[in-house]
């Protein structure tokens, strides 16, 4: 009886399913596209279980490295009625690891990404199926990993700001949600350091470092909503930045160029690793 | 040890020249016996050889010179299975069996060879690499001309690091590439930190100088680190095995430690997340100590070891210039010295005897009397 049963259940599952399952890359090839601040709508409804990959797929391009806040909810009948609960699974197909989950959620879902493309996965459970909506927005709460620049965390930073010197400055960097934050894309983290030029010239910065780096200059640590002298970021594990400079106190902040794991116990981006950085003034002719 | 007649010197010096004093036993093997149904017991065991040297009561510890086929200069020696190996100026390779006694290898090379990773890979001057199969040894090309001092193997990959900052990879399938590592100083030592391929390696040298280069990229990133001493560093170990050692003589729970020239000894603390920031740890070694030896018994979580009935941790030994050296426990650091045996360059052992060799040829052995590891069943399941 033991073999009976589903050896049954498998002729008749394959009467009512004779086409081909539907695989993770048609899924992938449908995907319909995810857009910031753009809400989508659809249905989860369908026998997805049977048929291999299920649900829909969307295809979501992250420009900046942040903190993203998918939402996903169930979208209302004429009656009011929940009838079912969607469920999304955020991932990303690389080539080595194949597909790796990020996070998942019935409801919201804050997740630090670097820029690239991700695909969101909306399905219901196996019985439940029914209209839903979703949504991804920049996450600025306090409880993102990656957010702006908060000044309960940068001031102090700024206020032991150490000088660079002709010494390269050897530290440590760890990602810190309201850390300071290079302008051109990072998590933001607690490394500020101060360059005092007496006369105008050109500063140079050179930095090495265990993640992919971001090095901006600013005129004011924090406060004042100067733009940044200069900033830039990498590919790589090196980075050098030049700026003119005049006169007066500058700040630099090395930050990281992409979000980590949040793995290891590191709270916020997930990224922890030495660097090393060193200035040079040249004065103007 | 430590028994009520034990004396507490701290500074014990040769009391007899070589091969004028009283014969004194030296570890030659150790024999494992199952003893009743909860233990089994390594044992060591002694033989006279008649040519010790002087002996650390404190420890029951005795030091013996061996007989060396050379006169060359040693600066180093590796333990591969039931065999050690020196290494010295000239292209000397020496090999020594369990039962001794030592015997000169061919060589490849006539660079002297400054660093040796067991019986696979040795290193030296003018870039000289040898890989080792069966007991023979194969000069390799490096494409470099700077001395090379230290070599390591991490999963497939090995690394050596020398003059002027270099760093030398040799891949799985033999090539080799050099590693910038943003340094000019003369790098001396390399340890592995964490897993291969994603972990991270240290390099430490003259002037205070660490470098932490991460494995995860390719090719390996390496970046300098603050350093608390000037001092040249003359290795960085692995320092976990007898941390609880360290534990209690008072220096924390140290993860690795790195050894000064001037007798300072940095660490870091067990439990903190890469990449290190090392912190002087105060252990009180002498000045000029080139190499420092830590392990640890197999017989319960602390890593002790049985001597003359009393549980204690294998002494971490320390050697260098003039014959000098120091045994450290929970509770005290000993030093000594081995007369006639001028500079000692390099130690390796484990926790019931130790080899060290330099100028000279010399070979000394090393070794506790009635020491016994006692393992229970539990450990080795």
């Amino acid at each position: 009886m033991k073999l009976v049963i589903p050896a049954t259940s498998l002729a008749l599952l394959a009467c009512a399913h004779s086409r081909s399952p539907i695989t993770l890359a048609d899924k992938e090839a449908a995907a319909r596209p995810l857009q910031l601040d753009r809400g989508v709508t659809g249905s989860t409804d369908g026998w997805d279980w049977r048929d291999g990959w299920g649900g829909d797929e969307f295809k979501f391009v992250a420009r900046e490295t942040a903190s993203y806040l998918f939402r996903v909810s169930p979208a209302y009948k004429g009656d009011s009625e929940v009838r079912h609960v969607p469920q999304i699974e955020v991932y990303t197909l690389d080539p080595k690891r194949g597909r790796h989950t990020i996070g998942n959620t019935s409801h919201v879902l804050s997740v630090p990404l670097n820029p690239g493309v991700y695909y969101v996965n909306v399905d219901g459970n196996r019985v439940d199926r029914g209209p839903y909506q979703l949504a991804v927005e920049i996450d600025t709460r306090r409880e993102a990993a990656i957010r702006p620049e908060d000044p309960n965390v940068v001031e102090p930073l700024c206020a032991q700001a150490p000088a660079l010197g002709d010494a390269p400055a050897l530290g440590t960097f760890q990602s810190r949600s309201g850390g300071a934050r290079a302008s051109c894309g990072g998590t933001g983290g607690g490394a500020i350091y101060i360059v005092d030029v007496a006369r105008p010239g050109r500063v140079t910065l050179e930095a090495v470092a265990h993640f992919k780096i971001a090095l901006e200059i600013r005129p004011d640590c924090m406060g004042r909503p100067a733009p940044a002298l200069g900033c830039t970021k990498t590919d790589g594990y090196d980075v050098t930045l030049s700026a003119p400079v005049g006169p007066g106190r500058y700040f630099v902040v090395v930050d990281s160029a992409e979000a980590g794991a949040l793995e290891f116990g590191i709270p916020d981006g997930g990224i922890r690793g030495a660097f090393s950085l060193k200035v040079r003034f040249d004065g103007a002719p | 040890m430590k028994s009520a007649s034990a004396t507490r010197p701290l500074l014990i010096l040769a009391a007899c020249t070589l091969g004028a004093c009283t014969p004194k036993a030296v570890v030659v093997q150790s024999w494992t016996r199952f003893d009743g149904p909860r233990h089994q017991e390594k044992r060591a065991q002694f033989k006279q050889l008649g040519d010790a040297i002087t002996s650390v009561d404190a420890w029951h510890y005795d030091f013996g010179r061996e007989p060396s086929p050379v006169t060359a200069n040693l600066h180093a020696v590796t333990l591969a299975g039931d065999k050690a190996f020196a290494f010295g100026d000239g292209g000397t390779i020496l090999v020594r069996t369990h039962d001794g006694p030592w015997t000169q290898a061919p060589a490849p090379t006539a660079e002297r060879l400054r660093g040796a990773w067991r019986d696979v890979h040795a290193v030296g001057d003018r870039g000289t690499w040898l890989t080792g199969r069966d007991g023979h040894w194969r000069p390799e090309n490096t494409a470099t001309t700077d001395d090379l001092y230290a070599v390591t193997q991490v999963g497939p990959r090995a690394f050596a690091v020398g003059d002027h900052g270099v760093l030398i990879e040799r891949a799985a399938d033999g090539r080799f590439t050099r590693i910038e590592t943003r340094t000019q100083a003369r790098l001396r030592s390399i340890w592995m930190s964490g897993e291969p391929p994603t972990g991270e390696i240290y390099l430490v040298g003259d002037g205070g100088t660490i470098v932490d280069c991460a494995l995860a990229m390719s090719p390996p990133v390496c970046v300098p680190r603050a350093s608390p001493t000037g001092e040249n560093l003359m290795q960085i170990i692995d320092a976990s095995p007898t941390t609880h050692a360290f534990r209690a003589a008072g220096a924390g729970m140290i993860k690795v430690l790195i050894l000064g020239d001037g007798g300072s000894t940095l660490g870091a603390t067990l439990g903190r997340i890469p990449p290190y920031d090392f912190r002087q740890i105060p252990l009180h070694f002498p000045a000029r100590m080139e190499r420092l030896l830590v392990s640890r018994g197999h017989g319960g979580p602390e890593g002790k070891i049985d001597v003359a009935g009393e549980r204690v941790f294998p002494p971490i030994v320390t050697v260098g210039a003039g014959g000098r050296g120091a045994l450290l426990d929970a509770t005290r650091v000993v030093p000594f010295a081995i007369s006639d045996v001028g500079d000692l360059h390099d130690l390796a052992g484990n926790e019931l005897e130790i080899f060290a060799v330099g100028d000279a040829g010399t070979l000394v052995h090393g070794g506790m009397r009635d020491a016994v590891e006692t393992i229970p069943i539990m450990h080795l399941l």
